[in-house]
């Protein structure tokens, strides 16, 4: 454990030293991430100059939701986002560099590369829970800022599972260069919202399927003291085990058939 | 005419390695479903007990969105990850020895999977629209054929600005900023996610300012029949005009780019 | 080389300076890095001339990161020189790459001109229209093409499915399918064996001979060379050391030989062989292999063969030319001293 903790902290540094190499598009990443949480949320901000609510949810309460959906995604931009990088691995064939190596291989694909415009989507996030919490009256405190906390670290391994599986289908789907991660991150977008103004399967899917209501509307939930929702909330650790599980099943069924397969 | 064939072949054959990324045609489909239904669910809220928003009612809304996901999809963003693919591993080097003009060919290749991806995704994606969710057809035959005018305009727009951005490899050595940057800001202003008559004055007068309006607002607003028939002439002169621009913008840049090429590798 | 016609390619002074930044290590190397940067400018090319001739074949070698792929790149309008002129076929290269374009045929070793999902036939059918070859050049050269390098067979498989040879003698046919004046290649036979080398070899030769096209190659491996080219320019750190015929290099190396002994005691370091005459250098020695470099002209075979069998217990002697491997090495260690 040690060991992979500091071969993750030296494979981090170089990955993020290959990105200050470019320091234009390191300063310009971090730009455009900001950019896409603003535009995001000034959609929203545009939409209620015309309404007063979204189905029951004030324009703070929808910050709040979108503000706490960019933390997880920050943070496993930031350290998690190889799984990426697998559909171009295989293509290439550089998969295999991955696989001589002694560990595992979804450790080595998942540290492979650190976006650090991942800082773009935490700070952005920060500041509108910051915005929102200042009209909600949400107080800050260490009990507060801990369960936080937790939620992110949950909502982040979430990523990493949900990521790893849609990633894997490259294992399957070589050739057609397809990336099935764009599809899932799709979903994604809907959970920047309020999860009940989905007509119900789109509810069960992004709660069931793919879970990424686990990451944003939930937590937010907690935290806006709504009390229909707190089973929801405990289970966030549960669907994240739960989900990397699968995600670690899946992963070596995939590698075993590039394995087999391997050219 | 023997010029315009070279060209097209470029067209043909990208059209021939889109057509074997089955998958992905598939994926780009699903997800513009989903795409149309998340903004379908969101619109059919905000409608909630409301008869008109913006200038739309519901079900105008509901043509919009389907719409101009079309328009939007019938440009993807390939144009400018894939020049700055090019240059990243150095195969731009190939295009260099071609007896070709960089731009022209480009935009060629790029016609491969508007037609595969963007065309064919957008038919289906409308197709639906019309079969489930009863969106209206163009205002009229003529506003039917000016949409068709003013939609082209709109994919040489939207090459124009992918390839300055793409160009920018050049001398950002990676990109993907300018790239998300560009597309943030474009389905922002182009009235792409939301129409443009929800914007409070200010933002409007800006979002007419910027090409990116003429991308999508101008051809929907078009095939919704929302402009009198005299003004179309001004919309499509208007995109013209950002056509012209842009594409002169492109040109320059790359006469500067390609002085400045170093190539990766070999 | 007859001097009538005009050089197809001249330059003069051409130079190519790449920019580099400089990094220190670890992550507070990395960070000082993103605030402030210092370069280094490399010299990749360094004041080179040379005129080529049609139907010329040139050998252009030299070490790893000599600046031959550098110079190519000028040569074929990929890159805009930091100094000095180039004019192919009476146009300058990077200012005008259409034109320019329609003169030249490349292959970059690493690189496949042909897109890796479809059918190389693709590919062929692409140049065809965007090199606008007629018809009937084109059904001609197939033809040729399919019965000398043998890819007639391959045309309908995807890129992607080729190995690494055919994948080569596909880029190589379509390189010359225009029937350009010019080929420039960099490295057409890195990485393929013995059989696929000779096929593109006789290829090259044969092209060259019928249409005089003139060729310009790069390459590591010497045979290449010495079977295809007549005229070999040698260039060290992007200068260049050597310039003129390849017999002429022979020529001056042919009095060379190298000895190979094979004794039988068990050599060691400090048993050197004693009393050699001069022009004779030891180029290896231990185990029970003795390897001489000698210079007929400066000493007499029988004699060292004579001094040897009187120190050692010979099994075997080999006497051979001296390769044009080593003459090269030689050139480029010490220069071509008239
Ligand atoms: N894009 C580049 N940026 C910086 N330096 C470069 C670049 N390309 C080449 N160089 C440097 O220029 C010099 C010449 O490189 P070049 O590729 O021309 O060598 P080469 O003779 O082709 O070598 P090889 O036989 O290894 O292919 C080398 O020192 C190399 O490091
Ligand atoms: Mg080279």
């Amino acid at each position: 454990m040690a060991r992979y903790i500091r071969l993750y902290w030296m494979m981090w540094i170089q990955g993020i030293q290959a990105q200050i190499e470019y320091k234009s598009s390191f300063i310009i990443g971090n730009v455009a991430t900001i950019l896409g949480q603003v535009t995001g949320i000034a959609l929203v901000w545009v939409l209620f100059q015309k309404i007063g609510h979204l189905n029951g949810w004030s324009l703070p309460e929808i910050m709040l939701i979108y503000g706490i959906a960019a933390l997880p995604y920050g943070f496993f931009e930031l350290f998690f986002n190889g799984v990426w990088s697998l559909n171009r691995y295989i293509r290439m064939g550089d998969f295999d560099r991955l696989l001589v190596r002694p560990g595992s291989s979804l450790f080595f694909i998942l540290a492979d590369q650190p976006m650090l415009h991942g800082l773009g989507n935490i700070a952005t996030g920060t500041v509108i829970i910051l915005l929102a919490s200042r009209q909600l009256d949400i107080r800050w405190d260490m009990c507060n800022l801990l369960i936080l906390g937790f939620m992110v670290a949950w909502g982040t391994l979430i990523y990493i599972s949900i990521n790893t599986i849609t990633a894997c289908t490259s294992f399957w789907f070589v050739a057609s260069g397809t990336n099935f991660l764009y599809l899932g991150q799709r979903f994604r977008d809907f959970t920047v919202y309020p999860l009940d103004i989905y007509a119900s399967p789109l509810r069960i899917l992004l709660t069931w399927v793919i879970p990424f209501a686990f990451t944003s509307f939930f937590p937010s939930t907690y935290f806006l003291d709504r009390d229909d929702y707190r089973v929801f909330v405990y289970l966030i650790p549960v669907i994240a085990v739960l989900f990397f599980g699968i995600a670690s099943f899946v992963w070596r069924i995939g590698v075993n058939r590039y394995e087999s397969t391997g050219s | 005419m023997k010029r315009l064939k070279k060209y097209l072949i470029l067209t043909e054959q990208s059209l021939q390695v889109a057509m074997t990324y089955r998958v992905r045609f598939f994926t780009t489909m699903v997800t513009g479903l989903i795409q149309v239904l998340a903004l379908y669910y969101i619109w059919k809220v905000v409608y909630a007990g409301q008869k008109s928003l913006g200038g739309y009612t519901l079900s105008e809304m509901v043509t919009y969105i389907f719409i101009s996901y079309a328009v939007r999809n019938l440009y993807t963003f390939n144009t400018e990850r894939k020049i700055s693919e090019n240059i990243r591993d150095g195969s731009v080097i190939i295009d260099l020895i071609r007896p070709l003009n960089y731009q022209l060919a480009r935009f060629f290749e790029s016609l491969g999977s508007v037609i595969f991806e963007g065309i064919l995704v957008g038919i289906i994606v409308i197709a639906v629209g019309f079969g489930i969710f009863h969106i209206k057809g163009p205002a009229s035959f003529m506003y039917g054929t000016l949409f068709a005018i003013s939609l082209t305009f709109s994919v040489l727009i939207n090459f124009s600005l992918s390839y300055a951005v793409g160009l920018l490899s050049f001398s950002t050595t990676s990109i993907f900023g300018f790239i998300n940057a560009k597309r943030f800001i474009s389905n922002f202003l182009s009235g792409g996610l939301i129409p443009l008559t929800f914007f409070p004055p200010w933002l409007h007068k800006i979002a007419f300012m910027l090409p990116f309006h003429a991308m999508v607002s101008s051809p929907i607003s078009i095939y919704l029949g929302q402009i009198e028939a005299y003004q179309i002439a001004n919309v499509l002169l208007e995109q013209l005009f950002w056509v012209i621009i842009l594409w002169l913008a492109g040109y320059f840049m790359w006469a500067w780019a390609s002085r400045k090429i170093t190539i990766h590798g070999g | 080389m007859s001097s009538s016609p005009p050089p197809i390619i001249s330059v003069r002074n051409l130079t190519k300076e790449y920019k580099i930044a400089r990094r220190t290590e670890g992550f507070i190397g990395a960070v000082k890095y993103l605030f402030s940067r210092k370069y280094d400018t490399v010299r990749a090319v360094d004041r080179v001339s040379f005129d080529i001739y049609p139907g010329e074949l040139v050998g252009y070698i030299g070490k790893n990161g000599a600046g031959k792929s550098t110079t190519i790149k000028m040569l074929t309008g990929v890159l805009v020189p930091t100094q000095g002129e180039v004019k192919v076929n009476g146009i300058v290269p990077y200012r005008d790459r259409t034109k320019n374009g329609q003169n030249i045929g490349v292959v970059f070793g690493q690189r496949t001109q042909m897109k890796w999902d479809i059918p190389v036939i693709e590919s062929f059918r692409l140049m065809k229209e965007i090199y606008q070859i007629p018809p009937d050049i084109y059904k001609q050269n197939m033809e040729i093409f399919c019965d000398v390098l043998d890819i007639g067979s391959l045309l309908a498989k995807p890129v992607r499915k080729l190995s690494l040879g055919q994948r080569m003698k596909c880029d190589l046919a379509i390189a010359f399918l225009h029937n350009p004046k010019i080929i420039y290649l960099d490295e057409p036979t890195i990485g393929l064996d013995i059989l696929v080398k000779e096929n593109i070899r006789s290829f090259i030769k044969t092209m060259n001979a019928e249409r005089n096209t003139t060729v310009i190659l790069t390459t590591h491996d010497l045979n290449d060379i010495d079977s295809i080219c007549q005229r070999a320019i040698i260039i060290d750190s992007g200068k260049i050391v050597y310039d003129g015929s390849i017999d002429a290099i022979k020529a001056r190396f042919g009095t060379h030989k190298v000895l190979h002994i094979e004794v039988k005691d068990n050599l060691r370091q400090g048993d050197e062989v004693v009393q050699l005459p001069a022009g004779v250098t030891v180029q290896e020695f231990g185990e029970h292999r003795i390897k001489l470099h000698l210079n007929k002209e400066a000493a007499s075979l029988a004699e060292v063969i004579q001094t040897l069998i009187e120190q050692y217990n010979i099994v075997d002697i080999s006497i051979e030319d001296v390769s044009i491997e080593s003459i090269v090495k030689q050139i480029y260690q010490e220069g071509w001293h008239e």
